[in-house]
């Protein structure tokens, strides 16, 4: 059941508990080479740029979590095109995509699915829930009650659901796209703490530039654009490129680095709650797809301090007094980025580190 | 550093969040007091060193009123916001004040205000100490003028001081100021500074730059690191310890403590009013100066005298002018001299002196002289010690003159007849003892004597003690023993040690003459020099042909004249090994003295015939202790070294760093690696003046240092071109693949260096390449 922790992440975290990773990749799948990938990452995303526009970074961080096997929460405004990204990006894939839009009467059982008896066959038949699927968006999961939302979160983490005692595996590759609106929080279930340390990263779209609203403007006047895109690529070819992910090669000094960013936030005057060594894997996991999504076979620091902030800044806590000075999280990271030395590798010594 | 000794922008470096921030005006106002503080204290610390200078302690308190108030007026003054121009005027007026009130309070507004009788007081105050800084030897005694002078002095220092350090924010500029004060001690000290009080100075100045680098690099309020204290410490005691050592270890260098090399010669040149009080600085020097030739007709040796000295009392002897007695007109003096040369029954020598660089009141010529001719100036002459003075105060230094002189010519046998002087022979002042006699003086006078019974036996014999074999003859004793100079003390305290020169032994024999009733004086002048071998045209009254000597300051010399009835003022030699002993005065009877053998001073023995091709190398007597040939050569070795050692100074660090770029670009080449390239493009930067910092990504430093530099394309290549191949062999696991990433070649480097060096200002190119801050990198962490 527990797929092998990549060798590289599990030397790097040394010392921390080891713990499950939910994946259910067929071993026999080759990795894809790198052309190959390249190609296919960048059809992806120009798909992606046709219907979104002027959210080149959004759209390659969330095909950054998707390669890396996470889940992401894109929190913002209404009206910005987080459904749109999840929609497209699930749509580029020929895979299976399901919507579920939480509301505060969500079941749990509407979320994971239900034991129906079949009278035919006198028997209870599990009949699979909208979690059944590729690319899961959860629409508004904040509206939801806290029951629901934990049975979407134990789905994410542990990708299969247990119902009645039977254990029913999730396909893979799997996907959540949660989205959140931070303004009207009314009548809503705001995730917590801990159940937002399980999603990889956290962003959100902002406002398009003038230029990019009148382009769509011009092009989304005739119906929606999402009719249009046809899936870049199967579900085995996107098996394919994660695999070549966990394959990217991270050297020590760039996993010294991250140990050494995560106890930073640890030890940061401003922050009550630091990154979590959950965190930590998940951010050198989101830097080898980024990493890989930029063609290269290694990690650089540069893709782990590109990541920080999407990654770990919906985990911290900051301090009360911190927030009431106007500190966020993504200040902190920020310093701490600043105040980190970057490790030189064993195998280049020399004593001049600038 | 170099921020300390130019003034940092006005605005310190942004960032500093914990505290006050250096900006804050409660910050620098803080600050700015901490580093007055530092510098009243250092200048405070430097003052110590004028003890030796002006003898007790007693100038230690005016001293800290001058430093102190002007320096608490200027720290009012930025208190209160006057403007940073006005404040170093603020401090000169309250040291105006300040020095009115110790000075002249009598004379001056409400007691400390300069009025018009201040000024004048302050020009009387002036001219005693001008009278005691030509004639007295060091230490000095406090007396109102020297104080005055050093107060003013050191209280300008002082308001100097706050205005670099505090003002203008270049603390380490203000050690000039520092380092004035300490050139009283070093240069009129004969034992120069000394190790200690070289440490407090040091320690004053250090605190100085101290403060000023806590206020430019920290801010008030903040701890320091204990890095950096551990770093400033570790660099100003090895610093110290080099000033303390290469002195020590560099020929040429025979000052001590304070690295001030060979003590300049300020008094060379002109010797002053008071030739016994340089007479001894004089003799220790290493190079001679001061050079007289001379060319005359004698046979014997001459001794040219300058002045006399005839008053012992007082704590400090000087020559008097006894201007009274001085008559005009040098051409003839034998006109109602009362010294009459009636002993004197020797030929006529005529002497033709020239002074080079020798320039003194008095004029030199051997002794009788019966007349000078073609001497410049007004010249009076005295006929009791027939001392020839020109009464115009700035007369030429350079004289070409003529003297008549005649020789005295004595057998023994003529000495010892004579009898004791009359009672009204001399005038007092010749025969006068100070009332303090010291009881020890008596008692080397009753030893020496013993039962001689006529003057000239007595003489002989005082000349005998002094000359006897327990007596040394030293130039740096007394220098060491705290008894230079002269006076009544001084020779008591001579006696004890049994060493000294040329002054104490003629100022004992003179006193101890006085003492058995020979009425005596101390003559002062030159010894006879060495015989240049040249043969002027010329000749001499007689028709003897006229041979040319030549003296320097080496050749400074003191003997007594003793007055016989009779015969008149007689020569005699006590000093062992310097000069030559009169044929009357030698000693018959005392063969222990064949050893000292002073006339066979080589210098003295050169007949013209046996011309001294390199008249340095003759063999040294005993005691001499500086030759000035071989101080000479080493001087001049001395400065060849130190302009070796200061080309490479200047230069090493440029070779270092050189070096180190040609270490990398061989390792480059050898793995290949691209470590080594990236490691100078780093080190390429800091010299250029853009640092990487330790959290940059080299990602983030190329960027930074394309931006920052405004690389042109083709050079941004080569940056790109450098950092991807550092990247890979860094993070992608060097050999974890079979291929290598590309070296880039050492040419992409030098792309960049081209270009930094094309954006940099021409003093940015000079500090980066021939001072490298990358060079100092290596010593920091942060």
């Amino acid at each position: 059941m527990d797929a092998p922790i990549p060798p590289a992440a599990a030397a790097s975290l040394n010392g921390f508990p080891s713990r499950k990773t939910a994946t259910a990749l067929k071993s026999s799948l080759a990795p894809v080479d790198a052309e190959a990938f390249q190609t296919a990452a960048e059809g992806i995303l120009a798909a992606v740029n046709t219907v979104i526009d002027g959210k080149e970074d959004a759209a390659r961080l969330v095909l950054t979590v998707l390669l890396a096997e996470g889940h992401v929460l894109l929190e913002d405004v209404p009206g910005v095109g987080k459904t749109m990204l999840a929609k497209t990006l699930a749509r580029t894939i020929d895979c299976t995509v399901s919507r579920i839009q939480f509301t505060p009467d969500l079941l749990p059982s509407d979320v994971t699915g239900v034991s129906i008896y079949n009278q035919d066959s006198h028997r209870f038949e599990f009949r699979q829930g909208p979690v059944f699927a590729n690319v899961v968006i959860a629409d508004e999961i904040n509206r939801a009650s806290a029951k629901t939302q934990s049975a979407l979160l134990e789905c994410m983490e542990e990708h299969q659901v247990t119902v009645d005692g039977g254990t029913h595996r999730l396909s893979a590759p799997f996907i959540v796209v949660a989205t959140q609106n931070p303004i009207e929080m009314e009548g809503t279930y705001p995730l917590p703490e801990a159940q937002r340390d399980r999603f990889m990263a956290r962003l959100s779209l902002g406002y398009p530039d003038a230029r990019s609203e009148v382009e769509m403007l011009e092009n989304h006047q005739s119906g929606s654009p999402l009719e249009s895109i046809t899936p870049v690529v199967g579900i085995r070819e996107a098996s394919a490129m994660i695999a070549r992910v966990r394959d990217i090669y991270v050297s020590d000094a760039v996993k010294e680095y991250t140990v050494s960013l995560g106890r930073a936030t640890r030890e940061h005057p401003d922050l009550r709650l630091g990154a979590s060594p959950r965190s930590l894997l998940q951010l050198l996991r989101a830097a080898k797809a980024y990493a890989a999504l930029e063609g290269r076979d290694f990690v650089l620091p540069d893709d782990v301090t590109g990541l920080a902030d999407a990654v770990l800044a919906h985990r911290l806590l900051l301090q009360r007094k911190a927030a009431v000075a106007g500190t966020t999280a993504s200040d902190v990271i920020a310093s701490v980025i600043a105040a980190v030395p970057v490790p030189r590798s064993a195998g280049v010594p020399e004593r001049l580190r600038r | 550093m170099s921020a300390l000794l130019t003034r940092p922008e006005a605005v310190p470096v942004p960032g500093r969040q914990q505290g006050p921030g250096p900006g804050s005006p409660d910050g620098r106002e803080t600050a700015n007091i901490g580093v007055a503080a530092a510098g009243a204290l250092a200048v405070l610390l430097c003052a110590l060193s004028v003890h030796g200078v002006i003898e007790g302690w007693s100038w230690l308190p005016p001293l800290f009123f001058t430093v102190l108030v002007p320096l608490a007026a200027t720290a009012g003054a930025r208190r209160l916001r006057v403007p940073q121009s006005l404040v170093p005027v603020a401090g000169m007026a309250v040291l105006a004040c300040t020095l009115t009130w110790l000075f002249a309070s009598s004379a001056s507004i409400l007691g400390f205000l300069p009025g018009p009788g201040t000024l004048a007081r302050a020009d009387a105050l002036l001219a005693e100490a001008r009278t005691v800084v030509l004639t007295e030897v060091t230490p000095v005694q406090p007396l109102p003028g020297i104080l005055f002078l050093c107060c003013a002095g050191i209280g300008l220092v002082a308001v100097l001081t706050d205005t670099l350090a505090a003002t203008l924010r270049m603390p380490a500029t203000a050690g000039l100021g520092l380092f004035a004060v300490l050139m009283i001690p070093a240069v009129l000290k004969p034992e120069s500074l000394g190790a200690g009080y070289f440490l407090l100075a040091a320690a004053g100045y250090l605190l100085l730059l101290a403060a000023g680098a806590r206020r430019e690099q920290l801010g008030p309020g903040t701890r320091i690191p204990r890095t950096w204290a551990a770093r400033g410490t570790a660099v100003s005691a090895s610093a110290l310890a080099l000033a303390l050592l290469l002195p020590a270890v560099l020929p040429g260098f025979n000052g001590g403590a304070f690295p001030e090399g060979t003590k300049f010669n300020f008094f060379s040149g002109s010797t002053g009013l008071n030739p016994v009080v340089t007479l001894g600085n004089d003799l220790r020097q290493p190079q001679s100066a001061g050079r007289i030739t001379y060319a005359t007709s004698s046979e014997e040796p001459v001794y040219l005298r300058s002045t006399t000295l005839e008053d012992f009392s007082g704590s400090r002897w000087a020559p008097d002018l006894r201007a009274d007695e001085r008559r005009e007109g040098v051409a003839s003096m034998t006109r109602g001299a009362s010294a009459s040369p009636e002993g004197r029954q020797g030929a006529q020598v005529v002497t033709r002196i020239s002074s080079d660089t020798y320039s003194s009141p008095w004029l030199l010529a051997p002794y009788y002289p019966l007349g000078v001719a073609g001497a410049d100036g007004n010249w009076s002459w005295d006929p009791k010690t027939m001392t020839v003075l020109n009464e115009d105060s700035d007369g030429a230094s350079r004289q070409d003159y003529q003297v008549l002189s005649v020789a005295g010519e004595f057998t023994p046998e003529q000495l010892a007849a004579l009898p004791e002087a009359g009672s009204t022979s001399v005038d007092a002042v010749f025969t006068d003892l100070p009332a303090d006699l010291p009881e020890n003086i008596r008692d080397a006078t009753a030893e020496a004597v013993e039962d001689a019974a006529t003057p000239y036996a007595k003489a002989m014999a005082i000349q005998g003690y002094l000359r006897g074999p327990q007596f040394s003859y030293s130039l740096q004793a007394p220098v060491e023993g705290g008894y230079d100079g002269n006076g009544i003390s001084v020779l008591s305290e001579f006696l004890e040690r049994k060493a000294g020169y040329c002054v104490h032994f003629a100022a004992a024999m003179a006193v101890m003459a006085r003492q058995e009733g020979i009425p005596s004086r101390m003559a002062l002048g030159y010894a006879p020099g060495q015989d240049t071998g040249r043969t002027p045209d010329g000749t001499g009254p007689d028709g003897q042909p006229l041979r040319e000597f030549e003296v320097d300051s080496t050749d400074a010399h003191a003997w007594p004249e003793l007055y016989f009835e009779g015969a008149g003022w007689v020569r005699f030699e006590p000093t062992p090994s310097r000069g030559s002993v009169p044929d009357y005065a030698q000693q018959q009877q005392t063969p222990a003295n064949a050893n000292i053998r002073d006339d066979d001073d080589p210098r003295l023995s050169g007949a013209p015939a046996t011309a001294p091709a390199v008249p340095q190398e003759a063999p040294l007597a005993p005691e001499t202790v500086l030759e000035p040939g071989d101080a000479g050569g080493t001087a001049w070795l001395g400065a060849v070294l130190g302009a070796l050692a200061a080309a490479a100074a200047v230069l090493t660090p440029w070779a270092m760093r050189r070096r180190r770029a040609a270490r990398r670009r061989n390792a480059a080449a050898e793995g290949p690696r691209a470590a080594p390239v990236w490691d100078e493009l780093a080190d390429l930067g800091i010299d250029y003046g853009y640092p990487g910092r330790t959290a940059d990504t080299p990602r983030t430093y190329a960027r930074r240092l394309a931006d920052d530099a405004g690389f042109s394309p083709p050079a941004e290549e080569a940056l790109t071109r450098i950092r991807l191949s550092y990247e890979e062999e860094a993070y992608a696991g060097a050999g974890r693949r079979g291929g290598r990433a590309p070296v880039p070649p050492w040419g992409d480097l030098e792309t960049v260096q081209a270009e930094l060096r094309r954006g940099a200002s021409l003093p940015r190119q000079l500090h980066a390449r021939f001072l490298p801050p990358s060079l100092a990198m290596r010593f920091r962490h942060d």
